[in-house]
């Protein structure tokens, strides 16, 4: 497999796996590596990266500290640790503080990212309760990546993505239908 | 339809309104899905600890004990082992107390829900569940 060059961060919460699903339907691969923030219970990790694996021909796995992201990839956030990424671009799940009471958060991830790893990132923002995302997207949209929140009014929760996009730095505003075909943008 | 949900996985319904007990019942019966009901949160607990597998669709507002306190007595009586919250509720926006208990909320639904609406959720829900 091939070093990823564009890294896309999906943070999301309550009602998350259901807009997943919709968002990789029928994802063929993609010239990208994803990082899935769910906040989900630890016993149900598994179960979601088992359902976007029926979903996808990209390859879907729980994150384990020291993987380094691959091309055509989809790592999924284990719960209890922080999903953070080093400057050698591999995993690190050292941190296991509870940042907006959850664990993971992606602000963590987001955060994690520096300037000049990637050609390009992708910040998205899906339904969620809080500001898990808020800082997260202004870092994206601070290193020249692209963000996106759901649109609120498709969120079985929206305080998460409209508080991303009450920053005014999210780029895109789109239904489920339409964050997956951003992504296919990058096939 | 039944042979689709997982063996010994079924749904309660916790809500102190009765016609919403019904409603619900009704709703999953036609869809051939088991379905069971709690009053209260104390009866939900119950109900776990009677060995309850299954999607619980929790009420938000409810007397006493409401659905957060809900969560937070599962969660503190180790009782969260093979089950997937819903939380059925009137409400568009949660109030802060959802926030300590987030990840353990699989999806929200707000009332009144359409019957193939609230189907299409548990079932979503139950597929979840480990065989």
């Amino acid at each position: 497999m091939q070093t990823f060059k564009t890294l896309i961060i999906i943070g999301s919460s309550t009602g998350g796996p259901q807009i997943l699903r919709t968002i990789f339907h029928s994802m063929p691969k993609l010239r990208a590596s994803i990082i899935i923030v769910q906040h989900i219970p630890a016993s149900f990790t598994h179960s979601l990266c088992t359902h976007l694996q029926a979903c996808t021909d990209m390859t879907v796995s729980v994150a384990k500290a020291g993987d380094t992201p691959q091309d055509s990839q989809i790592l999924v956030a284990p719960t209890g640790a922080q999903c953070m990424i080093n400057e050698n671009k591999i995993i690190d799940l050292s941190v296991t503080t509870r940042v907006h009471a959850v664990c993971p958060a992606v602000d963590c991830t987001m955060l994690s990212i520096r300037e000049n790893m990637y050609q390009q990132i992708v910040g998205i923002i899906l339904t969620g309760m809080g500001h898990d995302g808020t800082k997260g997207i202004q870092h994206i949209h601070a290193l020249k990546g692209i963000t996106i929140a759901q649109d609120p009014q498709t969120a079985p929760i929206a305080t998460m993505p409209q508080s991303a996009i009450d920053t005014g730095a999210v780029h895109n505003i789109l239904k489920p239908e339409k964050i997956r075909e951003k992504l296919l943008l990058f096939r | 339809m039944e042979d689709t949900i997982p063996a010994g996985y079924q749904v309660m319904i916790v809500d102190d309104d009765a016609h919403i007990r019904i409603a619900v019942m009704e709703t999953l019966k036609d869809e051939h899905i088991p379905v069971i009901a709690a009053e209260s949160g104390y009866e939900c607990i119950h109900h776990l600890k009677a060995g309850f597998r299954g999607v619980i669709l929790l009420d938000l507002m409810m007397p006493k004990l409401d659905g957060w306190d809900t969560i937070t007595e599962i969660i503190k009586n180790d009782l969260f082992h093979d089950i997937i919250i819903l939380m059925l509720t009137a409400r568009l926006v949660p109030d802060q107390k959802m926030i300590s208990v987030q990840e353990y909320v699989f999806d929200y639904l707000v009332k009144p829900f359409e019957q193939e609406h609230l189907a299409e959720k548990v079932r979503f829900a139950l597929d979840f569940l480990e065989p």
